[in-house]
């Protein structure tokens, strides 16, 4: 081997590549959060009366599946540019990530939607529930613990996705910090290595976390 | 544990045993030279009409490889992936406008300078920056890991104000999109390039906002660090190239009429 | 068992690394090491090793989706343990397994557009570099992604329409 690894100056931007960490989990979590929001909405489209939403249901979903994730980011930030649309580097990726976990989620929420006996929406109806309440209080709780697994596979795969955040210009993720550090410096090997232990760690504590809130959650 | 010991240097020794032959031995014998160069900086390297690598840095590779007699590749890389290109065996030689930095040289070997940038300021007619000290307040970019971008991203760190920002990206081509397209309103370009765009009325909203204050941007050709015989022969034909006046020859034809930059440095050797 | 586990855990690092550093760090092993390894094969040898990582999680959701009394009656009639594998968990688990597998094809299809970050030039990076040359991104990449769209549509109807069809009536 030609080469002699430079580990000390790389150890020593552990402190920028943690708070890198910090801000993937950020974008993964707002992406998230509003990704399930869409995804449910979606989800209510698909079963709609109306052509038009169910129209908007498919269209998302199936451009949301079928493009790759950073086509979908890439597009944000410089496509919708040409439409006089500009969003920075952040908002462009969460957009991104959004749009994508959203198409990914609707399927499974619709899924998970089919899962709940009609029967139960109509006893509660027939009980004085508001149709709002029916869906807060009797669906959407089953809804959740069907989709934990999914949404807890998304939320992985959101952290993975923020590393895309680099092609259009974000430098403050952990895959932004890492490649600001090893162009620098061009020790690739090394600040590389070093992000993939802090994603698969925050991987970890995602699923891990995940497991233990389900244990709590769905304990009955 | 004894026979441990011995399989362990009978493979040392088959490791050491064959002669070493460095990268200009293997150029030589493969009979060719693979060059990584950067396609997104015209008039140095881009691709023409008919999407051939073309400019100022592959004809400079192509007259490397008639020197030692050996066929030439061009290797497409973007700016911030050059280095990693060497690195990873894709590429012999980077002939893509590597500045001489000091902390690159802790990692690749880089021969004297063989061409020389100023830096300008690129902006949009409509974004009101009309110099350098304009960028405070505003959007800004660069391409990730360059001369100029690191230069310009420490500037606006020292400003010290949340509007003014910057973004890397990973091509020049990205960063000069992004101007056009609004995302950040300037960034740092070389002169010979900004040039050329203006010239070619592609980008009528774009102007070049006056120099930045960096000191000349010294280019030079990189290889391996421990390729010393590659090294010495990439300082010779530099050399050779100004002195048979095969430099000027492509300066005019790329860049454009009067004289070549000089290359020298005065008051110190190289 | 110490095998499955070691094995399993290996596996879930591939599963939680983003693909991008993966690339980027199997492509400096390849380097490091002088392996001599084209880009290409680098690209996929990460994608390979990414998939099976998925594909292995798939299959044994296929295996475990198959009754257990299924099987061992297949068992106490004489089947050994291959045959039971072949004659009765294949046919059960193929039918959970083949939609999902058809996804995860599609999704390693998309993935692959990641490896212009080694240098390799795919669709999106020649589509970036046309946006060069022509400074229409808008259309350009509405045009890359009707491609990608066109390639994988049609495929992933087709696992939605197998999983249609083999999902047991509810």
């Amino acid at each position: 081997m030609n080469y002699t690894f430079h580990w000390a100056p790389a150890l020593k931007a552990w402190p920028q590549l943690l708070w890198g960490a910090v801000v993937t989990l950020e974008i993964a979590v707002l992406s998230m959060i509003l990704g399930v929001m869409i995804a449910i909405a979606l989800a209510l489209f698909s079963k709609s009366n109306s052509k038009l939403l169910r129209g908007i249901n498919s269209v998302w979903v199936e451009l949301a599946r079928n493009t790759p994730a950073l086509f979908q980011v890439y597009m944000v930030y410089f496509g919708l540019g040409s439409l006089g649309l500009r969003l920075d580097s952040y908002p462009s990726l969460v957009v991104g990530i959004t749009f994508n976990c959203a198409g990914y989620l609707a399927e499974a929420f619709r899924g998970g939607l089919r899962a709940i006996p009609e029967t139960q929406v109509r006893a509660a109806r027939s009980l004085g529930m508001s149709a709002p309440k029916v869906f807060i209080f009797i669906v959407l709780p089953q809804l959740f613990r069907i989709v934990f697994y999914p949404i807890t596979n998304q939320m992985v795969w959101a952290i993975l996705m923020t590393s895309l955040g680099v092609v259009v210009g974000l430098t403050n993720d952990l895959m932004g910090v890492t490649q600001q550090m090893s162009v620098v410096t061009f020790r690739t090997f090394e600040y590389f290595a070093l992000a993939a232990i802090l994603y698969y760690a925050l991987a970890k504590f995602v699923t891990l976390g995940a497991g233990v809130l389900a244990r709590r959650l769905f304990q009955y | 544990m004894k026979s441990v010991v011995g399989l362990a240097a009978i493979l040392a020794a088959s490791v050491a045993l064959p002669a070493h032959a460095d990268k200009l031995d293997d150029i030589i014998s493969a009979g060719k030279i693979r060059c990584a160069v950067t396609l997104d900086i015209p008039p140095n390297g881009f691709r023409d009409d008919k999407n051939e690598p073309a400019g100022f840095d592959v004809d400079y590779c192509k007259d490397l490889a008639k020197a030692l007699g050996v066929e030439a590749e061009i290797v497409e890389t973007q700016l911030p992936d050059r280095i990693p290109a060497l690195m990873s065996d894709r590429a012999d030689v980077a002939v893509a406008s590597t500045s001489d930095t000091l902390e690159r040289a802790k990692t690749v070997g880089l021969s004297i300078p063989y061409f020389v940038y100023k830096q300008v300021v690129l902006t949009r007619k409509d974004s009101g920056i009309t110099d350098y000290a304009g960028i405070k307040g505003h959007a800004t970019g660069g391409v990730a890991g360059t001369f100029e971008g690191i230069q310009w991203e420490n500037d606006v760190k020292k400003l010290n104000d949340s509007s003014s920002t910057y973004r890397a990206f990973q091509g020049q081509a990205d960063a000069v999109l992004a101007v056009s397209q609004g995302q950040i309103d300037a960034t740092p370009l070389i002169n010979t390039m900004a040039e050329e765009m203006i010239k070619s009325g592609k980008y009528p909203n774009l102007v070049i906002a006056g120099d930045t204050p960096y000191v000349p941007d010294y280019v030079t050709l990189a290889t391996l660090r421990q390729e010393y015989g590659l090294i010495n022969y990439l300082n010779l034909f530099i050399n050779q190239q100004v002195r048979t006046g095969r430099y000027a020859e492509l300066y005019k034809k790329w860049i454009g009429s009067g004289d070549p930059v000089d290359l020298t440095i005065k008051g110190v050797y190289r | 068992m110490v095998l499955q586990r070691a094995a399993g855990s290996l596996l879930d690092v591939f599963r939680s690394i983003p693909l991008l550093i993966q690339f980027v760090l199997i492509n400096s092993v390849n380097s490091l090491l002088r392996l001599g390894l084209s880009t290409f094969k680098v690209a996929c040898l990460v994608l390979a090793i990414y998939t099976a990582a998925y594909c292995t999680e798939l299959v044994r959701a296929g295996i475990l989706s198959v009754p257990s009394i299924t099987r061992r009656a297949g068992r106490s009639l004489g089947l050994t343990y291959l045959q039971d594998l072949r004659e009765i968990v294949f046919p059960i688990a193929v039918k959970v397994v083949l939609p999902n597998w058809i996804g995860l094809t599609l999704g390693v299809m998309k993935d692959t557009s990641l490896v212009l970050w080694i240098g390799i030039t795919e669709l999106l990076r020649s589509s970036q570099s046309i946006v060069t040359r022509t400074q229409e991104p808008l259309l350009v990449l509405a045009i890359a992604g009707l491609i990608y769209f066109l390639m994988s549509f049609p495929v992933a109807r087709l696992g939605t329409m197998l999983e249609k069809k083999w999902t047991p009536n509810d």
